[in-house]
């Protein structure tokens, strides 16, 4: 709320400055065209207008009466100048200014004053007082009911574009309160999404899976367990669509026996595609049919990415060198550059990228990260997964 | 520090192989982020923005009070006027043209089209013209005129669905046409005090509203755009995010689009060389996606999904830090984010900060505390003309230091986490 009560004062403060100077800027001007009321009164009405300016200015700080009534008073002493020195108020830019003055650079200078109940008593005070003194200054000029006239003319315009913030400002906070409120719940709602889709692993795998011989065209496959697979993999997408969070049979051996896993070569095919597009040019070497268990396909492929997005970026050189090898137990990756190089102990492993999530994950299914470098001799990092 | 920098959007759209990962840490890991368009979706051409019905109606009622105001003048100095007829044309075009625009926006749920606009300002500028050439020749020109400052006022009626630029210049042109007429009229250069005292009151209202609505405007999409991230600070240490969440889900309806496809025979086994390859990049796709590295700051999150700071912060994180803080240091930090970008500040000053989190220090003696550094960096923030209210803010974070680096304010904070972020 106090957002709100700030705002609103930070437009009436904007109002009172914009139409207040606009109001003095106009009473000056019509006091320096001819026919003049004598270059003595003029020039003692210089300072008296910059006195009117400052106290508009005034009215945007916490203290409107100050400002308000300061204009009001600066008003009276230009009228009495004028008449004092001038002689007369009766030609019509003497008239002219002092109407600008109490019936736009007064009101403006009160606007602030519209934020509270009490301030908006206050501003029709000022507003009878102004129209008053008006009436009694410019009597011998013009009919007293002309000047009242025209007076909360000028008071009814000011206080429209008062009460117009004053109104505005609250309902639309609110509006956009309530779509920050609802945009919070969507935020939630969609990270649990988020979470629930990950967290149909299993599901994944089987779609992955399939996904993976479909790449292949299909070969190697029965045609129709083939179909009856993907069948059931779309049904399991569309309950998950529809918010449920559908687990395939346990203990269901996954139907059409899987053909030569490559879905290493495939995916480092892509990564390579990737690097590629981002001037990195990646080699890959031995990449054969390798086969692991998706979720040690994750993270190894993580890491190989993780590794060459290092290389492109610290490396200074365009070219490296993936090499796969396998034996019973494990699959290693070796990512090789002949880049720049750096000295081991001088970067923990956290500095070096390979951040937590991602050793913790190659950590998770029994692997591990080894990196050899140094400076000017190009890094290479030996990652090892198990079978 | 160098900052590197990862342009996402692109390689995140389906069917492009891409790994999407976010930079993770390095030295200078850094992410600028992408602006998301959230702030942009209820663009388009329509220039009502929340809560200016309020405004259309205060518009309406000191259009109203200059009409009524100058009808009673034309009545009042009927027997004096010239051409009487060419006045009455002129108040009735522009009655029936201010009436039809508040029809129409009214009709058509505050938004005007150009053709109406055009169509509008040509009838007022009719009904001007009208009154200027009643008037034209008598004495104290500018006093007989009665429809023309009504007219200019009553541009204000497509105030809140009009752009500023235009309502200003129809102000300025009507008001500088009448000037040059009386002149013209009158035949001498210099002008009287009335006539200036008319112009100003052509002028003033006309622009102090139109200005009023355009700083309003900006009130409304900074808080919109504050609120819709405001959501962040309650996120957990690391989240997919609003986007990458949505991503996932087009994924998998992707997925089941083509395994139905494939059910049900509409793609033949074997599948062709481009069936083929678009099963196996989403494949890709998906497994990416499953990774949990794709996670991110809430910070992150909250910059990449506001059009403002979007634009100007740039966050290195390289150790995801900022998830350390809890939410009223999230709060804190948003909004001195917000204080010292606020567009409402500075005006056309080109603001920018730079965000440095960390590396942590852990406190030996005290077990459990760990003190997460955050250096900001700015340009154009003058520190003397920063909002007070960052002070405040700064104090809600941790201790803090202020300095001037290249003539812009650096801020140093030493932020106290308990190492378990906002909620763990």
């Amino acid at each position: 709320m106090d957002g709100i009560r700030r705002e609103r004062e930070r437009l009436l403060r904007q109002v009172a400055r914009a139409y207040g100077s606009a109001a003095v800027i106009a009473a000056v001007a019509c006091l320096s065209v001819p026919p003049t009321l004598g270059t003595t009164a003029w020039l003692i009405c210089l300072p008296l207008f910059a006195l009117a300016g400052a106290a508009v200015w005034l009215a945007g700080t916490p203290l409107p009466w100050i400002g308000a009534l300061g204009t009001l008073v600066v008003a009276i002493a230009i009228a009495i100048v004028l008449r004092l020195v001038g002689g007369d108020l009766a030609p019509a830019d003497g008239v002219i200014t002092l109407v600008s003055l109490t019936g736009g650079a007064v009101p403006a200078a009160a606007i602030t004053l519209l934020s509270t109940p009490r301030g908006a008593i206050g501003f029709i005070t000022v507003a009878g007082a102004a129209t008053t003194t008006a009436a009694v200054l410019l009597q011998d000029a013009q009919p007293p009911l002309v000047t009242v006239i025209g007076q909360l003319f000028g008071w009814s315009i000011v206080a429209t574009l008062g009460v117009v913030v004053v109104a505005a400002v609250p309902p639309a906070a609110e509006q956009i309160d309530s779509i920050g409120r609802a945009h919070r719940a969507e935020r939630q709602a969609s990270e649990l999404e988020a979470q629930r889709r990950q967290g149909a692993r299993l599901l994944h795998d089987t779609v992955l899976a399939t996904l993976t011989l479909l790449a292949h065209s299909g070969v190697g496959v029965n045609e129709e367990v083939l179909r009856t697979q993907a069948d059931s993999d779309a049904r399991l997408l569309r309950q998950l669509r529809l918010g449920e969070t559908p687990t395939p049979t346990p203990g269901t051996p996954y139907a059409p026996e899987p053909a030569e896993d490559t879905t290493l070569a495939e995916t480092l095919a892509a990564l390579r595609r990737r690097f590629g597009q981002m001037g990195l040019e990646v080699s890959l070497h031995g990449a054969g049919r390798v086969m692991l268990p998706p979720h040690v396909l994750d993270a190894f492929l993580l890491a190989v990415a993780e590794c060459l997005e290092n290389v492109r970026r610290h490396s200074g050189v365009t070219v490296a060198h993936v090499t796969i090898t396998e034996d019973d137990r494990a699959v290693r990756a070796m990512v090789t550059d002949a880049g720049a190089g750096f000295e081991v102990g001088s970067v923990d492993d956290g500095r070096f990228g390979l951040k937590e999530s991602v050793l913790g994950r190659l950590a998770s299914v029994g692997g591990n990260a080894r990196i050899f470098s140094s400076t000017g001799a190009g890094t290479t990092v030996l990652l090892e997964v198990p079978r | 520090m160098r900052l590197a920098r990862n342009r996402r959007r692109g390689g995140e759209r389906l069917g492009m192989p891409t790994l999407g990962l976010p930079v993770l840490g390095s030295t200078g890991g850094s992410t600028t982020s992408d602006t998301a368009t959230i702030d942009r979706r209820a663009g388009g051409r329509r220039r009502a923005t929340l809560g200016t019905g309020r405004l259309w109606i205060g518009a309406i009622a000191i259009v109203a009070l200059r009409f009524v105001y100058d009808i009673a003048r034309t009545i009042t100095d009927w027997s004096t006027l010239a051409e009487p007829m060419l006045v009455a044309v002129a108040w009735t075009v522009l009655l029936v043209a201010a009436g039809a625009v508040v029809a129409a926006t009214r009709a058509l749920g505050e938004h005007l089209p150009g053709w109406m606009f055009t169509l509008f300002a040509i009838s007022v500028s009719l009904a001007i013209v009208l009154d200027l050439v009643a008037s034209w020749g008598s004495d104290g020109f500018a006093t007989t005129l009665t429809v023309a400052t009504a007219a200019t006022t009553s541009i204000l009626l497509v105030a809140t669905t009009r752009a500023t630029w235009e309502l200003i210049a129809f102000a300025l042109v009507a008001t500088a046409v009448t000037a040059l007429a009386s002149r013209w009229s009158a035949g001498s250069v210099v002008p009287t005090a009335e006539e200036l005292f008319v112009l100003a009151q052509m002028l003033t209202p006309t622009i102090v509203f139109v200005t009023l609505v355009a700083s309003f405007r900006t009130f409304v999409q900074v808080e919109l755009d504050r609120s819709l991230v405001q959501g962040t600070v309650a996120a957990p240490r690391l989240a997919v995010g609003m986007l990458a969440s949505e991503q996932l889900a087009r994924l998998d309806l992707a997925a089941e689009r083509l395994l139905s496809d494939v059910a049900d025979g509409r793609i033949p086994v074997p599948l062709d060389a481009e069936q083929a390859s678009r099963a196996a990049s989403l494949a890709t796709e998906l497994r990416l996606h499953l990774l949990e590295g794709r996670k991110q700051t809430w910070l992150y999150h909250a910059i990449s999904e506001s059009g403002r700071l979007g634009r100007a912060v740039t966050v290195a994180d390289p150790d995801s830090l900022a998830g350390l803080l809890d939410s009223g240091q999230r709060d804190g930090l948003l909004s001195v984010l917000w204080l010292l970008l606020d567009p409402r500040a500075d005006r056309g000053a080109q603001r920018s900060v730079t965000v440095r989190i960390g590396p942590m220090q852990t406190l030996p003696e005290v077990t459990r505390l760990a003190v997460v550094p955050i250096v900001l960096t700015t340009t154009g923030v003058n520190r003397t003309r920063a909002d007070p209210a960052i002070w405040a803010e700064l104090q809600r974070i941790g201790q803090y230091w202020d300095s001037a680096e290249d003539g812009s304010l650096r801020l140093d904070i030493r932020c106290m986490t308990s190492g378990s972020g906002a909620s763990g």
